[in-house]
């Protein structure tokens, strides 16, 4: 009921508070006309037409004629001077004022000549620019055309732009069609994220925007497919903004001793591209660079409130972050093409955490269903650094890379653990109780390098692929380890250990990976052989494992630590693969101009996996030395439709036969029966491997009519695994204490079902108002036959995860998200008397975003948790004012109001074969925060300084340039029916 | 900028009263544009039959016949004959053909039709070897020519070419002699002469112009031709050379040169572009993707009457490439800039370019797509229809086959 209730509160305010808006409708009148060509009485296309407000020149509305040179405003308020402004690149500009009132509603200028500016071109003052032109294949958006805020930045644009969809995810679609990559001057900006160009650079920055359609370079494209092209929005920065930086620089206090602070900087030039970020936080902040980078974005519209305190995970966490990034380029070229780049990275990070938490657990058994109950308490830290280089070259057709990275990491760890087992109303059977501290280093180096050659043509001889990488790893871990665990109901079976493990293990791997795309050239010349194209295929690696397992037992008699000759060994694991394939393909495809495009394309691809590997152990019984060889196919049917102007369809079946081989452990494991006393397993030496043979499919239709206000898309995907000679549980249940022993054997049978869907629709309505709607489902189902307690028993696991969203901007005065998620594990038993078990969850999350005034946003959100089976129930109300203030609004102060009802718990849930269990640990609890921030940022050179009223102005003398007038002049808005307006 | 204005006047002054120039300045961006009744007499829209055979996608060559449109489709490789009221009378697909280009040859009544053989591919650079050879009768396997007879298409007559290599790179008809080009450059290549434009009589070579140096040219690194446009003359074409402005003409026995467009200094190309080290191909593709306002080569050129249509290969949108040189005037007209008007019922005019041209008219095609959506934004304006067209837009849908436009040029704009 509360949720409902919320949800719907939620919905009305924000439609209250903006209702009145629209009263005024009734007092407003049109314009119409048809503009001309004085001289040859020609229609003008492309003329931009600006209506201001007489009084105070603010402007009203704008439009560019069409083919027909027609125009037509309409909400035009009464009683209210307007002055109309015709102009168009090389004629005079013409200026018309007109007031309208209930006596003349509608006026008509029927036919308004222009002419010819003759002579004194160089004074004609163009004061508007074309929105949108078609520049060949790419549409470009001309900024300047755009009349913002001083302080807008790209995206504030991007949402007036016809045919530009900015969804709730942060995708962007144009015309339907996903946009892939966001570049700017022709480069990725920080990264893959969109955001931290179009939420960072403002709109005053950027000379021109451009959308086009290109070819996946970095892939062989042996089948043209259609689907491998990519969409591209680049962002083109003014000559004159082409270096700058911004960032943001934020520390906040609140009650119950909880602190913030991060800062994060960017800067660019033509050629060079870095950042660094650092955080400090005890409130589980926890970001990686990249996601700090996109969290400190000078955005005023849409916040996530994503980058706050995180009460969803476990436990209380101390976090030091800092890192930074940098790309250099060695050649300024615009063109996402080609590529001289340097990257380099450095990360660190430290985290101290303390979860307690408490476990219940339903494990299902013959007769049945035995509880277990644990409490733990854990105390970690965590310090790691990694960092990386690499190297890229890549033009038409050759492509060379290189990188290196290291990563080290150090940890320690203590934890108490208690826990019993009883039987559902019954007895208590046992309870077992550990301490254990530990202490562990890591450290890694990898390094890899690939090589393409494409040539121009792919059907030269010479267009191969080559990559190659070295792994290398190493850890040291130390631990000690004191269990008790006691029966209630068989002494004999009471244990006590006291246990050191010092355990070191390295691991090395060898990669080698080759593909020739030019067989079917080479073995058949210029035959054409019906279309089918030929790749070849190899892929060898070869790893080596190596642990050093040193484990010793309290001695009480000694007063030592003895060692264990049962658990203490050493072992290695040497394994050698190759992988070759011969990939086959052809595709079909059909066109019709104007009407339809049609694709499909088969491959099938054989492979074979010839693998060797050899086990040394200084156990006799674990030396092994076996050898396997496996036929891998693989075979896929994609297609695309793609109705003119309508619809895309996409669609793809594939199929792939996999085999996996039991590994030493599962084969000749080493029981220790101190470390879980619950769970023991004791492997099988005869398993053989298993074999998956799998099929997805996946269907896509995404609706492209970009004069449409609604887009609408959806997704299927299925997929379908089954697996012979799966190694399966064969458990037995110590009926006494409860303890689960397990073999593994191998059955048939195993399968597992996957499906999903997925739909959204977006509404553009009037005054830049948005409405989203989002909706996915998905199945998944496991069927897994194993013997419990030897009964023959077909367990059944179901996943079914619902989730409805609502996204509604409303204009730049905020935006309204809601979900509602429901989530239900359950798991079923075929065998005798074994129970089944259900779990559900319930999960709303609301999301309220708005601006009652300029520079304050107020946000609230809000999740309500709920789970049937253990009766739970949880509730996280957040609320945030955030107000930006100075002139160029770069100082922020916010307020956070976290866990406002004080209700909020950690409730995890997991379900597997025949067990299910829940999990709440403790998390952060309401407290009360101020937060200062500053966003530091500059675009180009000294002239910032004298203050955004000239830039804004500038703008208009853009358009007024010899080049500049020869695009102006010219826009296409019939191309593909984008029209403003 | 003052300084182009009164060079702009000065040549307008000149030529207008000497002629004794054929030097144009020509500004694209201020071409202007007129009302379709203005410049055309007549404007006729010919659908064309859709039927579950006839369906094709759009037109990529046209040929008109005294009897036929002959219309070649790239999408379903086939070549369909209407008549002239646009009733489907046959198809045609060479077996084995990839067809690159139709050709009309009054003197034999016949099509000429030639192609790839569809079983074979090749990369450039193999096509770049062959051509030092183009008469070399052992590629002719990897062609397809023929004669397809018009005195009677439905006994589809066809006369094949045998060893008829020069159809690697597709040859234009004249008189009795094949017109065709291929230029290219190599560093490998002895410092020899080769030349632009050559004519062939079967496999002799009769006349060669435009020299150039097969090694040293570096801008032609990367494959170019020139461009024949057919006349209705058959002893007559009129061509474009690549990275040149000038339209010319060839006839028997001579060359000449016809106009010289003098193009602002934003579209030329730079003098130091002939001299630039070019490496490979794709430098130049690199070159040409990064001056995209740069003008490369004049192309479709039609002359009707007293017109001359040309359009410009610029990275510009198909509105802003097409023009008109009224020779009487000299001036010029951006065929984008034609309005549709209550002549024509709002309905699409040239958007697909100039496909055809004959004595007395232009030919051009609208996809049903554009001219239903036409339609619907014009509905406003109650636009009268011809019969022929009304029944076109009761009966048909956006996905029918395109429509023929057949357009008659008036005397006198005006």
């Amino acid at each position: 009921m509360m949720r409902i209730l919320i949800a719907v509160i939620i919905v009305i305010i924000p439609s209250l508070l903006f209702a009145q808006r629209d009263t005024t409708r009734y007092n407003k009148g049109s314009v119409t006309g048809i503009v001309k060509d004085s001289a040859d009485d020609y229609a003008l296309q492309s003329v931009t037409i600006t209506l201001y407000k007489k009084s105070d020149s603010t402007l009203i509305n704008y439009h560019i004629t069409g083919e027909d040179g027609t125009f037509t405003f309409s909400d035009i308020p009464f009683f209210t001077p307007v002055h109309i402004n015709f102009s168009f690149t090389g004629y005079n500009l013409l200026s018309k004022t007109i007031t309208l009132d209930t006596l003349t509603p509608n006026y008509n200028f029927k036919t308004l000549f222009l002419s010819k500016a003759q002579g004194l071109m160089d004074e004609v003052v163009v004061k508007a620019v074309v929105p949108i032109t078609m520049n060949g294949d790419t549409l470009e958006i001309n900024p300047a055309a755009f009349k913002l805020d001083s302080n807008a930045v790209v995206e504030d644009m991007l949402r007036r732009v016809p045919g530009v969809t900015m969804w709730g995810d942060g995708t962007i679609t144009v015309n339907g069609r996903t946009v892939n990559n966001v570049y700017v001057d022709g480069k990725p900006f920080f990264g893959n994220d969109p955001t931290l160009a179009t939420q960072n650079l403002p709109k005053n920055a950027i000379e021109k925007i451009q959308v086009y359609r290109e070819t996946d370079y970095t892939k062989d494209n042996i089948d043209d497919n259609p689907a491998d092209s990519l969409l591209t929005m680049n962002i083109r920065l003014r000559e004159d903004k082409k270096f700058g930086y911004f960032g943001k620089a934020g520390a906040g206090i609140g009650t119950d001793k909880r602190y913030e602070a991060d800062a994060s900087g960017l800067a660019y030039n033509k050629k060079l591209r870095g950042g660094i970020a650092a955080s400090l936080n005890n409130i589980n902040k926890t970001a990686g660079l990249q996601e700090m980078f996109q969290q400190g974005t000078y955005r005023n519209y849409n916040p996530s409130n994503r980058y706050v305190a995180n009460f969803g995970s476990a436990g209380v966490n101390k976090v030091l972050f800092i890192g930074g990034n940098m790309q250099y380029d060695f050649s300024e070229n615009n063109n996402s093409r080609f590529s001289n780049q340097l990257r380099a990275n450095y990360d660190f990070r430290s985290t101290n955490n303390y979860v307690t938490s408490t476990t219940d657990s339903r494990n299902s058994v013959t007769d049945r269903v035995l509880l277990q109950d644990s409490e733990q308490e854990t105390h970690s830290t965590n310090n790691n650094h990694s960092g990386g280089i690499s190297y890229n070259k890549r033009d038409q057709d050759k492509d060379f890379s290189v990188n290196a990275s290291i990563n080290s990491s150090e940890n320690t760890r203590a934890s108490n653990n208690f826990s019993t087992r009883a039987v559902e109303g019954g007895s208590v059977l046992s309870e077992n109780s550990s301490r254990s501290s530990s202490q562990s280093k890591n450290n890694g180096v990898n390094f890899s390098t690939s090589f393409r050659n494409k040539d121009d043509d792919e059907r030269n001889l010479k267009g191969f692929g080559i990559n190659y990488n070295l792994s290398y790893n190493n850890s040291e871990s130390q631990s000690n380890t004191i269990t008790d665990f006691i029966s209630y109901e068989d002494e004999s079976q009471n244990k006590h250990f006291n246990r050191l493990n010092n355990n070191e293990s390295s691991g090395f791997s060898n990669n080698l990976g080759m593909n020739y795309n030019a067989l079917k050239r080479l073995l058949f010349g210029n035959f054409s052989l019906w279309n089918i194209n030929m790749v070849l295929n190899n892929n060898v690696s070869v790893t080596r494992s190596d642990a050093n397992i040193k484990v010793s037992d309290y001695d009480s008699l000694t007063g030592a630590y003895l060692r264990n000759d049962s658990l203490t060994h050493n072992n290695r694991v040497t394994r050698i693969e190759d992988r070759p394939s011969l990939r086959l393909s052809k595709n079909f495809s059909k066109r019709l101009s104007d009407r339809f495009n049609r694709y499909i394309n088969i491959t099938a691809n054989m492979q074979g996996q010839f693998l060797s590997e050899k086990n040394e152990s200084s156990f006799d019984y674990r030396n092994m030395d076996r050898s396997f060889k496996f036929f891998t196919p693989s075979a896929s049917v994609s297609y695309n439709y793609d109705r003119f102007n309508r619809y895309n369809i996409e669609m793809s079946l594939s199929g792939n036969k996999a085999s996996s081989i039991p590994s030493v452990d599962q084969l000749r494991p080493i029981i220790d029966t101190s470390v879980n006393a619950y769970n023991i397993s004791l492997g099988n030496a005869n398993l053989q491997p298993s074999v998956t043979n799998a099929l997805n499919f996946g269907f896509n239709y995404r609706r492209q009519q970009s004069a449409k206000k609604t887009d609408y898309n959806f997704d299927i995907s299925a997929s379908v695994s089954d697996v012979n000679d799966a190694i399966v549980d064969s458990s037995f249940y110590d009926r006494l204490s409860g303890r689960r022993t397990t073999y593994l054997i191998n059955m048939d049978g195993r399968r597992v079902y996957n499906a999903g869907f997925n739909a959204g629709t977006s509404f553009k309505m009037k005054n830049n108002k948005i409405l989203q709607f989002n909706y996915s489902v998905s199945l998944s189902n496991t069927t897994s036959p194993n013997f419990v307690d030897a009964i023959y028993t077909v367990t059944k696991a179901n996943n079914i995860n619902n989730n409805l969203s609502v996204f509604y901007t409303l204009g730049d005065l905020g935006t309204v998200m809601v979900s509602q998620g429901v989530n239900t594990n359950s798991s079923t038993q075929s065998g005798g008397s074994l129970k089944s078990l259900r779990a559900v969850n319930y999960i709303t999350q609301g999301n309220l975003n708005i601006n009652p005034v300029k520079d304050l946003t107020i946000s609230n959100t809000f999740n309500y948790v709920t789970n049937n089976t253990t009766g739970q129930s949880s509730a996280l109300w957040n609320a945030f004012a955030t107000y930006r203030f100075l002139k160029t609004k770069q100082a922020e102060v916010k307020l956070s109001a976290m866990d406002i009802l004080k209700q909020n718990k950690n409730i995890s849930t997991s379900a597997n074969i025949n067990n299910l269990s829940t999990t709440v640990s403790n998390g952060l609890q309401q407290f009360f925060m101020v937060t200062l921030s500053y966003y530091p940022r500059r675009f180009g050179g000294g002239r910032q300084v004298r203050g955004e009223g000239r830039r804004e102005g500038g703008e208009g003398r853009q358009g007024g340039g010899f080049e500049r007038r020869g695009q102006g002049g010219g826009g296409n808005f019939g191309g593909r029916g984008i029209r403003n307006r | 900028m003052r300084k182009w204005i009164a060079i702009f006047c000065f040549i307008v002054y000149y030529t207008a009263s000497g002629q004794s120039t054929r030097d144009l300045y020509f500004q694209p961006s201020f071409a202007t544009g007129a009302p379709a009744s203005k410049i055309f007499e007549e404007i006729n829209y010919i659908p064309l039959e859709t039927t579950k055979k006839s369906l094709f996608g759009r037109i990529r060559q046209l040929v008109v016949s005294d009897d036929y449109f002959i219309i070649w489709d790239a999408d379903t490789n086939f070549i369909y004959f209407f008549d002239k009221k646009g009733k489907f009378i046959k198809k045609y697909r060479p077996s084995n053909c990839t067809i690159k280009t139709i050709q009309l040859d009054k003197s034999r009544n016949a099509l000429f039709i030639s192609g790839s053989n569809k079983n074979f591919s090749f990369s450039p650079a193999e096509i770049e070897k062959m051509m030092e050879d183009p008469t070399n009768r052992s590629f002719a396997r990897f062609t397809w020519s023929a004669y397809y007879d018009l005195s009677d298409i439905h006994k589809e007559k066809i006369q094949r070419l045998k060893d008829f290599s020069l159809a690697l790179v597709a040859p234009t008809i004249f008189n009795n002699w094949w017109a065709y080009s291929y230029i290219f450059a190599n560093r490998k290549f002895a410092d020899n002469t080769g030349y632009e434009l050559k004519v062939y009589d079967g496999e002799k070579n009769i006349r060669e112009d435009f020299s150039y140096n097969k090694r040293n040219e570096a801008f032609y690194y990367k494959p170019e031709q020139v461009n024949f446009f057919p006349t209705n003359d058959r002893e007559r074409l009129l061509f474009t050379r690549p990275y040149n402005y000038s339209i010319y003409q060839l006839t028997k026995d001579s060359v000449s040169l016809l106009y010289t467009l003098i193009l602002p200094l934003e579209n030329s190309l730079p003098k130091a572009f002939f001299t630039h080290p070019f490496r490979s191909k794709n430098d130049l593709d690199l070159y040409r993707t990064q001056n995209g306002s740069l003008v490369w080569k004049i192309n479709n050129v039609y002359r009707v009457q007293h017109y001359m249509f040309f359009s410009l290969d610029y990275n510009k949108s198909p509105r802003e490439r097409n023009f008109m040189l009224d020779e009487t005037t000299n001036r010029f007209y951006s065929t984008g800039k034609i309005n549709t008007d209550s002549t024509n019922g709002y309905l699409p005019l040239l958007q697909s370019g100039i496909q055809y041209a004959d004595e007395n008219h232009l030919y051009s095609s609208a996809s049903s797509s554009s001219m239903f959506q036409s339609k619907d934004n014009n509905q406003a304006r109650n636009p009268e229809y011809k019969p022929a067209i009304k029944q076109y837009f009761e009966k048909g849908t956006r996905t029918d086959n395109p429509v023929i436009i057949q357009l008659k040029l008036k005397n006198k704009i005006g």
